[in-house]
């Protein structure tokens, strides 16, 4: 292709992608404000709540995962990070959501900078492997320190809640719309922050260190700050949710916010829909959730085997996803699909 | 503070049971050092063997000795067919492709334990007395368990250096393209190598579930202290994980006896983090 045609090429699919994107969150906030009004509706807003916690830890992981290739098994730590920061602050001090989330979302960028400090100097599996250590660390910690709750977690109380209001819901009902809207909010920011990844300087610089670490640094990508920068980056959305659910929820439990399986189940939408695209994230999150939901309720007792099966399937054939294959059929694909 | 002698009988109890942990971390070493696989399914092998000998002897009253013995051979069977699998498409190319290919390998196996078994705590019907260290109770069964351990890691580093199969294991890992032009039929290598590491799992877990009680979950507890054991020995030693082994297992009965038992995972997590930031090739690396 001429280079006119790669640039006009490319301009079309970001046009696209911004569609894409506008018209998730719409579709998002219509749901939201539907199920305010209707009683019907009050179901699919629970399940895309679901999947809306399942979005943000994806839109976190792509960053350090698909654009810098570097493989966060552990990456649900900072969601338990940002659930635990946020209920500490709730349950002892009475903190409203809103600012325990901005709390929650700091220590996380926090945690994901000191984190980083050790396991951004390894590679590959051993990258890999660290980060289940770390999540396992903070899981440990947590069960055992009564500050935190120990295994029992922390609660908190209906009373919480009083002060919560919205379109007339008031007190705990009240939280599962706003959680709901809060969510939307936090997949927006995810969605921009990819965004952003994908079409800057910076993302380029992630996706040299993905190819080739060594040459990127070569050429004279500052590799150690784009990495940690990317690692932060990718610590927030996932963060923010973990502090909404601990709201919604009322309680924070060490297995349930350190989990191992949270962390593979993001991996799986990030690698179902393409690692490193926009629209990669929205389309395997999307599948893997109306998949999994579907087979809970269709075989509860088997899920885990075909969960297994799925995962090591897609490994094996279609390890780059399928935006990522599409990608692959025809140079037009490969600009117009970001 | 503690007794000296309390310390002493944690120092011994740790070299018993870091001996056991060994012989678990051995099958994940040769498989990540020979086929560079991290197998994230070692935990769920290690469960599925405990599984296995507890439905032959408890389930269908086969005897114990031969229950073992049969479940070893299942689980070299298993091996032989999860590389065909699980491992075999995805030697090539990026690792994500095999650490996420071996994991949903070990997901099916721990979602068929639960079907099968579900989640209740299960033990070997085993009878053992128990000899006090140091006012540290250790199990005959685990002292047992131990030498065993040895024995194999020790069988394990004669049969990577002093056999003909061992010689073409190593060649296969220095140059896979070389070995081959040599005669070596390498997939076949791969293969055995892998199963053999599989059986490695197997036996560790029938060994361990003849002093504790199981659940599918207790898999994933090894696996972490696996991992941290083959970092600390190197990729590929059997002698260097038996030691790594015997190290965490120290500090592991050390810590239970200064602070308490369910720090144990933390303490394999320091020890993992340390080994990889300051030596990740491990204190023994050779192959």
């Amino acid at each position: 292709m001429e280079a006119v045609q790669i640039l006009r090429q490319r301009a079309r699919g970001r046009l696209l992608t911004n569609i894409v994107v506008a018209a998730v969150i719409a579709i998002l906030l219509a749901l939201g404000i539907g199920s305010l009004y209707s009683e019907s509706l009050g179901y699919y807003r629970e399940t895309i709540t679901t999947f809306m916690v399942l979005f943000s830890i994806v839109l976190g992981l792509n960053v350090i995962l698909g654009y810098t290739g570097y493989v966060s098994f552990g990456h649900a730590v900072f969601y338990g990070i940002g659930g635990y920061t946020a209920m500490v602050l709730m349950y002892y001090h009475g903190v409203n959501i809103y600012l325990s989330m901005l709390a929650a979302v700091l220590a996380a960028m926090g945690a994901a900078y000191l984190i980083g400090l050790i396991v951004l100097r390894l590679r590959g599996a051993y990258f890999a492997i660290a980060t289940i250590a770390v999540l396992e660390a903070f899981r440990v910690v947590a069960a055992n320190i009564n500050y935190l709750g120990g295994s029992e977690g922390l609660q908190l109380p209906a009373t919480y809640y009083r002060g919560y209001s919205i379109a007339g819901y008031h007190g705990l009902m009240a939280v599962h719309y706003i959680a709901y809207f809060l969510l939307v909010g936090v997949v927006a920011l995810g969605l921009l922050i990819n965004l952003y990844v994908s079409r800057s300087k910076f993302g380029a610089g992630l996706r040299a260190i993905r190819e080739d670490e060594d040459a990127a640094e070569a050429i004279g990508v500052d590799t150690w700050r784009y990495k940690t920068l990317a690692y932060v980056l990718s610590s927030i959305t996932p963060a923010l949710a973990g502090a909404i659910i601990a709201w919604k929820r009322m309680i924070v439990l060490p297995g349930e916010f350190f989990n191992l399986g949270l962390s593979i189940e993001a991996i799986i939408s990030v690698m179902l829909g393409g690692a490193g695209t926009v629209l990669g994230t929205i389309t395997g999150t999307s599948i893997y959730h109306a998949v999994k939901t579907a087979f809970l309720t269709s075989f509860p007792s088997l899920h885990l085997v075909i969960f297994g099966a799925t995962i090591a399937g897609i490994a094996e054939l279609l390890p780059m996803g399928i935006i990522g294959w599409l990608r692959l059929k025809s140079t037009r694909l490969r600009f117009l699909l970001e | 503070m503690v007794s000296g002698s309390l310390l002493f009988g944690g120092f011994v109890a740790g070299l018993v049971v870091g001996s056991l942990y060994g012989l678990a971390a051995l099958g994940l070493s040769i498989i990540w050092g020979i086929l560079r696989v991290v197998n994230l399914s070692h935990g769920a092998l290690i469960a599925m063997s405990m599984y296995l000998a507890y439905l032959l002897t408890v389930m269908h009253g086969v005897p114990l000795l031969a229950s073992i013995l049969l479940t070893l051979f299942i689980g070299f069977v298993v091996g032989i067919v999860a590389y065909y699998l699980f491992v075999h498409r995805v030697l090539g190319g990026p690792e994500l492709a095999s650490l996420l290919s071996t994991f949903g390998f070990g997901l099916i196996i721990l979602g068929l334990l639960e079907l099968k078994f579900g989640g209740i705590a299960r033990t070997l019907p085993v009878e053992s007395s128990v000899i006090e260290v140091g006012h540290v109770p250790i199990m005959t069964v685990q002292i047992v368990g131990a030498v065993i351990a040895a024995a194999i890691a020790i069988g394990a580093y004669l049969l990577i250096y002093r056999t003909w199969f061992g010689r073409a294991v190593r060649a296969v890992v220095m140059n896979q393209e070389a070995a081959a032009l040599m005669g070596v039929n390498v997939t076949k290598i791969l293969m055995l190598t892998f199963a053999l590491g599989v059986l490695f799992a197997t036996t560790a877990g029938t060994l361990l579930a003849l002093a504790y009680s199981f659940t599918p979950e207790t898999g994933s507890r090894y696996e972490l202290y696996s991992f941290t054991i083959v970092v600390l020995g190197g990729l590929g030693n059997p002698i260097g994980s038996l030691v790594g082994g015997v190290i965490l297992g120290v500090a592991e009965q050390l810590t239970s006896i200064v602070a308490s038992g369910s720090w144990g995972p933390l303490v394999a997590f320091l020890l993992l983090i340390v080994m990889l930031v300051v030596k990740p090739t491990g204190l023994f690396a050779k192959l």
